[in-house]
């Protein structure tokens, strides 16, 4: 009974954000949108509209996937890691190196090698800050937020300097080989493999995080670290390992976006999808299956805004203003207290 | 170079005293940046429609105190998470920006006024930021306000006793807060007279850590966000001498800043 309460809770908690969110995406579109009805027509059916839109739906599902499940580990074990910016970029930028300095590698060992290389950069990067945590208290979510600011200029420099393309209009690195490119599963949207990849990766989490001792050990330091230490668990450990895995996650994330998407590191290709891996993760309420729909869910908001701003030359930028407002309602004790975030920090 | 350092260190110093209260009261105030860049930004809309840098400032003390008062509205009276909702005030205020200068100006982008308020007085400046720590002392020592701050910080129960609401206490801290970023946000515009999307360049993040290296405290921020102030000049003084490419340089408030945090934790104990 209390369970069913508890899941019900969560869901109406999710449900009622999110009913918000579009009531005020659409007030928005009312109140300045040129043309009202054309916009409001492309905010709710755009994305559906041809198979171009609903490929780009789900390529943008498939990295908020990837970055929404690698906050929900964090969260699992109550640590927080808001360097999924950085930790993207490092990923993309690893896997493109790899990819573009031995070009010998065939497709299935370059990818193999590109996405471990990505994989390791997000982990180390994020590592570092749990290791901060456990050796010297540092708070994890502003030495994840300020290392992750850090390396994104570096990675900047990279792409403008070293690993330029200077044949490009836009800011990016060298195109990797086409043998390396994932498959596109509908042309010529966004779409591609590695759509799977992120499903494989929700179901193994949740795998270990259900039906695994240290999966079950990491959830108890996640509900209460002082009662676990008293129990004689490694908490430190269940610092770092979530933050790695959550890490290379998002690593995972930038490789499948070179991979599959831009067959290259684009200056600046991470935004919306670090911070909203961040509300998806709230959304879904710390479970990592929920993660699916959730991810689901702003693809489809991030698309309806973008299509809506495109179509009706709408001015504003709706899909950062939605991100905010999930953020400022999601926790807040009218919707729910059931979210799974259990407090504030002191 | 340390006259260059304190005009940099002008509004690192305000934010930080600002967020002061707030780290007092017990709010970990994390929205520091976005009340800056909503400061910056509001502060060259004005002074572009007015022609008056008074108006500037005092336009973005109120913008980002309204923002602040949103903030904390969603996190106290909402109960919402203060780490989650703080962040949501950072992610707001760039959009928010970019479609207001969009509506006004035709742009997402920079906007340029015709007259800057360009660098003061050296002098004038340390006088200045002595005063303003000295009266944050003053105000966090010596009055009741001062007092049931630092109560609420500690002991919430203790001030409940006393008929005071600490979530009252909390809102009060949080808008100084933002007044004070506020007017740290129409000092970095105003002083270059240009509004640039991301030109608070992560100086809330910096304040933030000033207050914790400063052990909460105003003379020790002082002297932190000297440090940092002095950083900053440096690795700009560096930019002349060594080739080091720009990008790179903007990066170094950040290694700077959790060096610096880095060390804190280290000798906490």
């Amino acid at each position: 009974m209390r369970k069913t309460n508890r899941i019900f809770g969560q869901f109406t908690g999710a449900v009622i954000t999110l009913t918000a969110v579009i009531l005020i995406a659409v007030i928005f579109l009312l109140i300045f949108s040129p043309d009202k009805s054309e916009s409001i027509y492309y905010f709710f059916i755009g994305p559906f509209l041809n198979s171009l839109s609903i490929g780009n739906l789900l390529s943008s599902f498939t990295l908020l996937t990837f970055s929404g499940l690698a906050i929900t580990v964090a969260f699992k074990a109550d640590v927080f890691n808001l360097g999924g910016e950085g930790q993207i970029y490092a990923g993309a930028i690893a896997a493109t190196a790899v990819l573009i300095y031995m070009p010998r590698l065939n497709g299935i060992s370059g990818f193999l090698l590109a996405s471990a290389t990505a994989a390791a950069a997000g982990g180390i990067l994020a590592g570092i800050s749990g290791f901060l945590k456990t050796r010297w208290k540092v708070d994890e979510l502003i030495s994840s937020f300020l290392l992750s600011n850090a390396i994104i200029h570096i990675i900047d420099y990279l792409i403008t300097g070293p690993m330029s393309d200077r044949n490009s209009y836009l800011l990016t690195t060298k195109m990797i080989d086409e043998k390396f490119y994932l498959w596109q599963l509908i042309r010529p949207s966004n779409l591609n493999s590695s759509i799977f990849g992120a499903l494989l990766a929700v179901v193994i989490i949740s795998f270990l995080l259900f039906y695994t001792k240290q999966g079950y050990e990491l959830r108890i330091c996640g509900m209460n670290r002082e009662f676990a230490h008293y129990g004689g668990l490694n908490t430190a450990f269940y610092i770092t390992v979530p933050m790695v895995i959550s890490g290379a996650l998002l690593g995972l994330a930038g490789s499948s976006a070179v991979l599959g998407i831009h067959h290259a590191t684009i200056k600046g290709f991470y935004s919306g999808i670090g911070w909203n891996g961040i509300a998806v993760a709230l959304i879904a309420g710390t479970n990592p299956i929920a993660v699916i729909p959730s991810a689901f869910i702003f693809a489809y908001l991030n698309q309806a805004a973008d299509t809506a701003m495109l179509k009706a030359d709408f001015p504003f930028e709706l899909g950062g203003l939605i991100q905010a407002i999930v953020f400022l309602l999601i926790s807040s004790k009218l919707i729910s207290e059931r979210t799974g975030l259990k407090r504030g920090r002191k | 170079m340390i006259g260059k350092a304190i005009v940099i260190m002008v509004p690192l110093l305000i934010a930080a005293l600002g967020g002061l209260f707030t780290e007092l009261a017990g709010v970990l105030n994390i929205a520091l940046e976005g009340l800056i860049l909503s400061g910056a930004f509001a502060a060259v809309i004005a002074t572009e429609i007015s022609g008056s840098f008074f108006i500037g400032i005092t336009a973005a003390i109120i913008t980002s105190t309204a923002i602040a008062f949103l903030f904390a509205v969603t996190s106290l009276h909402l109960k919402g998470n203060i780490f989650v909702t703080g962040l949501a005030i950072n992610l707001l205020v760039p959009p928010l920006t970019a479609m207001v200068s969009k509506g006004l100006f035709g742009t997402k982008g920079v906007i340029r006024l015709e007259d800057s308020l360009g660098n003061q007085d050296v002098f004038m400046t340390l006088a200045i930021l002595l005063i303003l720590t000295f009266v944050s002392v003053v105000i966090l020592r010596y009055t009741p306000f001062g007092l049931y701050i630092r109560t609420a910080g500690i002991n919430r129960d203790f001030l409940e006793s006393r008929a005071v609401s600490t979530r009252k206490i909390q809102t009060f801290a949080i808008l100084i807060s933002g007044a004070a970023c506020g007017l740290a946000g129409a000092i970095i515009s105003l002083r270059l007279g240009v509004f640039i999307p991301g030109i608070s360049a992560g100086r809330g993040w910096i304040a933030l850590v000033a207050i914790y290296l400063g052990n909460k405290k105003p003379l020790p921020i002082l002297a932190a966000c000297f440090v940092f102030a002095f950083a900053e000049t440096l690795s700009d003084s560096a930019q002349g001498l060594i080739e080091i490419p720009a990008t790179i340089i903007l990066s170094f408030p950040y290694f700077i800043t959790i060096l610096g945090l880095i060390l804190y934790s280290i000798f906490k104990k």
